[in-house]
């Protein structure tokens, strides 16, 4: 599996991941000026809470939030094992905000929705380590032998 | 070698994942009486508010079994297990051999002994038949009474609330969630419920059930007579312990199940709802009947079951709820309970923190209003960090992982999945 991995020594704490991350991710336009003016607010996955340490869902070997979800909306890519948020049947309980050990999982009171990250699953580079200027943040192979455990279906339901 | 699960909830079911996990040509045979496979339990509120239909309610896909190569037996009551001949008894009167058996036969709601419960009206929620029922009750709409102030009776009652109807929680206890909540936390949520009007009514108990053969009042300890339609019992639940009576399985509240989830007799193993397992906050064991761990447990008697060891750590209590827009989440122990015990409190505009140390150790959490990051409480209790030089920090809204590295670091022996490794090691890229 393939994660995001953070360099504390490069980041600078500009929080250009967090806010292209809102942006391209988050928003419903895509576009900056839209972005800003959007409510509810465009929700970033990546967490820049006043330390060098970008914080992202770290894609756990075996995930918490995917036992607590009480109608199978938190689950796993079943090629990638990257753990996702079935949008669309999330249904805001919280169970998996309060499960996840990193804190990274954003309970959207207005969306209705858990927002976490998904390392860009569909996309060829997650957007945060495009942007990064000091390139703190990297794609990289998650060390050999590590597995990944969890509801993984082949299609949603 | 050959499977047999008996229950087909959230244990029953990860379980059988598991062991597929680890063992994909053996035979698995689950059996439960329920009729309608993979459906959550916890969402029957959702339910019954109608903000979920019947189908939305499932927690895996309808061909689950089919893809697992699961043998389901829906609506087949178990009602004997012989460990001696090691096979289990249907209600059909077949008998099942098995290797290996999982015993994840749930819980059942406590009734009330009060007179008149057997008037049409009254109602337990514990399966979607229950719900169906009370759903198929509301016709009209009816004054609701509800007979419990825990977590049952409070999301029983905002479901229907939700749906218009006008509802009274009677509660025995001083305030709402007492289990769960202390004062402030519950004051909060009880003038969120009021302000919606929903009636509150603490200190009192029903005595009597009054009607013909439909509800039509209710009773309390103080003489004071409620009308109402429908009377919602809410009392908690207990494990099912019917099926292992007649055996020489240990049972305390719940089936003892170890650190592998086995119970004393061999190749057989415990998990859910029924089991009772070690507490990692009160340091026994305890019968935590929580869906999330029930998953847990499911997994780690599947993979154990399938010859894979795996050791489950333990758990606590946790609930997450959320009353008219004011999330809640409460964990572990919530009150001192004696020496040793340390309480800190933060709170603000419609938010309230508090966290309980044990000896250094954070033990117990409510948050109320802001529950973002309560996650991080519960990794802080499952590796039992000393959180004394922490204490402001957690109680703040600044709270977050990332400044917690540092702790992390130094209790690197407890932090060794790979998740946690990766974070205080630097990449690959970045050292050349």
């Amino acid at each position: 599996m393939k994660v995001i991995k953070v360099d504390p020594e490069k980041c600078t704490q500009c929080h250009t991941c967090d806010f292209w991350c809102g942006v391209e991710i988050g928003s419903v336009s895509k576009e900056l000026n839209s972005a800003i003016l959007e409510t509810p607010q465009p929700v970033p996955r990546v967490h820049v809470d006043g330390n060098s340490y970008p914080l992202h869902c770290r894609h756990c070997e075996i995930a918490p939030c995917v036992d607590a979800c009480p109608n199978g909306s938190m689950r796993r890519d079943p090629q990638t094992g990257l753990v996702y948020v079935h949008e669309p049947s999330c249904i805001a309980c919280w169970m998996c905000v309060m499960v996840c050990p990193f804190g990274v999982i954003a309970p959207s009171s207005e969306m209705h929705v858990a927002v976490k990250c998904d390392r860009c699953r569909h996309m060829e580079y997650p957007i945060c380590v495009e942007v990064c200027p000091t390139r703190a943040l990297v794609v990289e192979d998650r060390e050999e032998g590590s597995a990944w455990y969890g509801f993984a279906p082949n299609r949603d339901f | 070698m050959r499977y047999v699960i008996i229950g087909g909830s959230a244990a029953g079911i990860s379980a059988a994942e598991a062991i597929r996990f680890v063992d994909p040509t053996s035979e698995i045979q689950l059996f439960t009486w329920e009729h309608t496979p993979v459906y959550s339990r916890v969402l029957l509120s959702y339910y019954i508010a109608e903000i979920l239909s019947k189908e939305q309610l499932h927690f895996r896909p309808l061909d689950f079994f089919k893809e697992n190569r699961v043998t389901a037996h829906l609506g087949q009551k178990v009602e004997k297990i012989s460990p001696e001949t090691k096979s289990i008894r249907t209600e059909d009167g077949r008998d099942h051999p098995y290797d290996r058996l999982l015993i994840a036969t749930g819980a059942w709601p406590n009734l009330m002994d009060i007179p008149g419960k057997e008037k049409k009206g009254v109602f337990v929620v514990r399966n979607l038949e229950h719900a169906q029922a009370m759903v198929r009750h509301l016709v009209k709409p009816t004054p609701v009474c509800i007979l419990g102030g825990g977590l049952i009776g409070i999301r029983i009652g905002y479901a229907l609330s939700l749906r218009g109807l006008k509802v009274k929680l009677i509660i025995a206890s001083d305030r709402i969630l007492s289990q769960m909540l202390d004062l402030e936390a519950s004051t909060l949520v009880r003038e969120r419920m009021q302000e919606r009007g929903i009636d509150v009514i603490t200190g009192r108990n029903a005595v009597k059930i009054l009607g013909g053969e439909f509800v039509e009042s209710i009773v309390l300890d103080n003489g004071e007579k409620i009308d109402c339609q429908m009377v919602v019992v809410g009392k908690g639940v207990e494990p099912n312990l019917e099926i292992v009576s007649s055996t020489s399985i240990k049972t305390a509240e719940g089936i003892l199940a170890d650190e592998r989830m086995r119970t004393n007799l061999p190749d057989i193993y415990a998990a859910g709802d029924v089991a009772e397992t070690y507490d990692l906050c009160w340091e026994r064991t305890n019968v935590n009947a929580l869906w999330p761990v029930a998953f847990e447990q499911g997994r780690v008697a599947g993979l154990n079951m399938a010859g894979r060891e795996t050791k489950y750590e333990g758990s606590f209590r946790m609930n997450s709820l959320d009353v008219f827009g004011l999330p809640v989440i409460s964990m572990g122990i919530t009150r001192s309970e004696g020496p040793g015990y340390q309480e800190f409190r933060a709170s603000g505009k419609e938010m309230y923190r508090k966290i309980v140390l044990k000896g250094g150790r954070l033990v117990g959490a409510i948050l109320v209003g802001q529950v973002q990051k309560a996650g991080v409480l519960t990794m802080l209790m499952r590796k039992k960090l000393d959180v004394s030089g922490v204490v402001p920090f957690l109680l703040s809204k600044r709270l977050n992982f990332a400044e917690l590295l540092p702790l992390v670091k130094q209790n690197q022996e407890k932090f060794t999945e790979v998740e946690y490794r990766e974070l205080t090691q630097r990449f690959a890229a970045s050292k050349a």
